[in-house]
């Protein structure tokens, strides 16, 4: 793998730990309309040019979606204005405006009716920092629905970005250690949760410790609720999802071994109660038309 | 023993220990007054009622202290602790970092003249904690080599912070002691600094100019950088950021240079002025003082401390005019030789020893010379300035910024080696003590 592609790709991993799969995914397009607007190249280069980022953000490890899908409707339409001899620098920053304005506008309607998803007295579980997280439960909030967060605490920099947002929005929480979660069967009501791409095999693929809690929620029959925005529909199986495993070696007490982890967990859509997208809630009967809808656009 | 002897014995046994880090400086310095107080060489009271066994009057450890560079440090030590938490340093880094857009040559110009005017004006080592993990951060992430870019930073940083009163402790020992204002530093250091500071720039871009060439064509890259400048503007960003702190500990900060510019009406010393300010500064703000306390570096100010003793026992048992009667004397009284030999020695003494004893070593030879030739008025002290300032950029040891640097970035993952450094610092230091000695020569020319 080339340079490029690795410096690009830890960029990514470390962007989702502290911001959802959409915010980085905009914080994506922006770089490359600002890289595309500094580009010095002629005319007759700029499509090569723009597919070979385009296949550096669609070779990720692991794949990021919903940029991923955006890419894809980003090719076709440079083929297209290719074809027709009408590439310029200013087409491309069009596609990629509009792109982004689709992503910013599903991001909202999903927001509208996820929330509605929240009622008085719930104590809802969250655990990584996703969609729900940035937008859903602060605008429950604003519309002075009286609920208590219960945040799983992870890694520093992941729990130190929803404590802050959490905080910001004056939202009513309790932090404790993921395994700590049996004690609390008794008072939580929900868990909500995001993705970073549904596979067209029907696994989620998610942040590394999620698949422990989803399993363990689905035990004590409390309701999963997941925020999939349908961007997320990945055209790929679950194997083919570039999830990265991280192996080092590592020392104790003198007893030298491998030490391994993986990028992202992967969890069964069945183990799901609830899928919330921008189109409303849908069943795991309907999702089939839905994705083949969604993928005849790429 | 005779005083003097066991002085000597162990100010050098000192001197050994600090310059092979054998011990921690200031437990270094502080063993030898001990010693010096056991041995009965010095007193730990104030004198009068204390005498040696032949009747003479033992100097007092305590009025041996030079409180003026202590109070000096202690207060700017206050006052950057104040800003240090306010995040301002941090919003100028990242600030730094977005304006570069990921340019090779305007990380390196940027970056530097940040380096060069914070080192001035705060102490280099709180500029390079600063300055050397973004600069990491920034240039691996665009796929440059951060060693050249850390080596350049720590280069300037050194250069920077020569051309204040406050920006390096050679100067604050050299001001406070004897008695010159900030201004007089500032208009006889500030212009070969400026000089050597474009020079250096240049010739660090002349040395690699493949490396600082501007990316645009690469599409990839291009992408690279805006993603990294997110990042780093959330990793950098998430300290807590205090907008009244920030406004309040520059508006002190503004003050705090007014009063040394203005030092020749107010009569007020640099020591005083800093740590007025920088009480006032906690006052008025409502700084947790535990936390500032906690900032200020309390062995850097008892190696001070521990040093002015053992220096000042050397003075009393006239070890130091003997060094001046019969190594300088020799001299002459040929300014051109003299400055020279000052600045030249001091800039290679400097590059391998630490350049605080040396330059507080030197002080009492310096004024020995001058009372000899008062027409030479302040040269010398310039030229030990210059010389103990820039030669710290010869070796890895010859700053406190440049091992501090050297340790951050081998933390990050980027190992320079004592003659990667050397390399690069020793060229840079000869062309600089070069430009210095020039404007010495020019200076020497217009006086006789």
């Amino acid at each position: 793998m080339n340079k490029d592609q690795n410096t690009i790709d830890k960029l990514f991993r470390d962007l989702i730990r502290v911001y959802s799969t959409s915010a980085t995914s905009m914080i994506g397009l922006d770089s490359m309309l600002i890289a595309i607007k500094e580009l010095v190249c002629e005319d007759k280069d700029l499509e090569n040019e723009i597919m070979k980022l385009s296949n550096t953000i669609k070779n990720t490890q692991p794949r990021m979606f919903p940029l991923d899908n955006l890419m894809l409707i980003l090719d076709k339409k440079i083929q297209s204005l290719n074809n027709n001899q009408q590439l310029t620098k200013q087409s491309v920053l069009t596609i990629l405006h509009s792109l982004k304005s689709r992503l910013e506008s599903d991001l909202k309607i999903m927001v509208k009716s996820g929330s509605e998803w929240i009622r008085d007295g719930d104590f809802i579980v969250i655990h990584s920092i996703e969609e729900n997280i940035e937008h859903l439960i602060p605008e429950a909030k604003k519309r002075g629905i009286k609920f208590k967060i219960l945040v799983l605490k992870q890694d520093i920099l992941t729990t130190g970005r929803i404590l802050k947002i959490l905080d910001e929005n004056q939202i009513d929480f309790e932090v404790i250690p993921e395994y700590d979660l049996i004690h609390y069967f008794d008072e939580i009501t929900k868990l909500f949760m995001g993705t970073q791409a549904l596979t067209n095999d029907n696994f989620l693929v998610c942040d590394p410790g999620t698949s422990n809690i989803v399993s363990e929620c689905h035990i004590h029959k409390i309701p999963i609720i997941l925020f999939l925005k349908t961007l997320k529909f990945s055209h790929y199986p679950a194997a083919d999802q570039n999830i990265r495993k991280n192996s080092f070696q590592d020392e104790h007490d003198g007893i030298e071994y491998t030490f391994s982890i993986h990028s992202n967990d992967i969890i069964k859509l069945e183990l799901i109660n609830h899928i919330i997208t921008e189109k409303g809630e849908i069943t795991r009967e309907n999702l089939t038309a839905l994705r083949e809808q969604m993928v005849a656009e790429y | 023993m005779d005083g003097m002897l066991i002085s000597i014995f162990v100010f050098l046994m000192v001197y050994v220990a600090i310059t092979f880090e054998i011990v921690n400086k200031a437990v270094a310095a502080f063993s030898g007054v001990a010693i010096l107080v056991l041995l009965k060489v010095i007193s730990p009271h104030i004198p009068s009622s204390h005498t040696t066994s032949g009747g003479h009057h033992l100097p007092s450890a305590i009025m041996l202290i030079d409180y003026e560079t202590i109070m000096l440090l202690f207060g700017m030590m206050i006052i950057v602790s104040v800003l240090k938490e306010s995040g301002l340093f941090t919003i100028v880094a990242i600030k730094i970092a977005e304006l570069t857009r990921g340019k090779p040559i305007k990380i390196l110009v940027l970056f530097s003249v940040v380096t060069a005017i914070m080192s001035a004006f705060l102490d280099n080592v709180t500029t390079v904690l600063i300055i050397i993990p973004l600069i990491i951060e920034l240039t691996r992430g665009l796929g440059l080599n951060p060693k050249k870019y850390v080596l350049s930073q720590i280069i300037i940083s050194n250069i920077g912070g020569a051309g204040t009163l406050i920006g390096d402790p050679p100067n604050v020992i050299i001001g406070s002691k004897v008695g010159l204002t900030f201004n007089q530093f500032l208009f006889n250091m500030g212009p070969p600094i400026i000089v050597i500071f474009f020079v250096v720039l240049l010739f660090i871009w002349l040395m690699d100019k493949e490396e600082y060439k501007t990316i645009d064509n690469n599409i990839v890259k291009l992408f690279t950088v805006n993603l990294l400048l997110e990042k780093i503007r959330y990793d950098f960003g998430t300290a807590r950021i205090n907008k009244p702190l920030i406004i309040k500990g520059l508006v002190f900060l503004f003050i705090t240079i007014l009063l040394f510019i203005t030092q020749t009406i107010t009569h007020l010393p640099p020591g005083v002025i800093a740590i007025s300010m920088g009480i006032f500064l906690v006052l008025f703000t409502k700084t947790n003082i535990e936390n500032i306390l906690e900032e200020v570096e309390w062995t850097t100010l008892m190696f001070f401390v521990g040093l002015f003793i053992l220096v000042g026992s050397l003075e009393h048992y006239h070890v130091i005019q003997w060094i001046a009667d019969n190594i300088f004397s020799s001299l002459g009284n040929n300014p051109y030789v003299n400055v020279l030999v000052v600045q030249w020695v001091s800039g290679i003494v400097s590059g391998f020893l630490d350049n605080i004893p040396f330059t507080i070593t030197m002080i009492p030879i310096i004024e020995i010379i001058n009372g000899a030739n008062p027409e030479f008025q302040n040269l010398l002290w310039w030229a030990l300035a210059l010389g103990a300032c820039l030669g710290g950029n010869i070796t890895i040891i010859g700053a406190s910024a440049n091992i501090v640097s050297i340790g951050i970035a081998k933390k990050a993952g980027v190992s320079i080696s004592f003659i990667e450094f050397m390399k690069l610092g020793a060229v840079i230091s000869f062309i600089s003590l070069l430009i210095a000695s020039l404007y010495l020569i020019i200076r020497i020319n217009l006086i006789f």
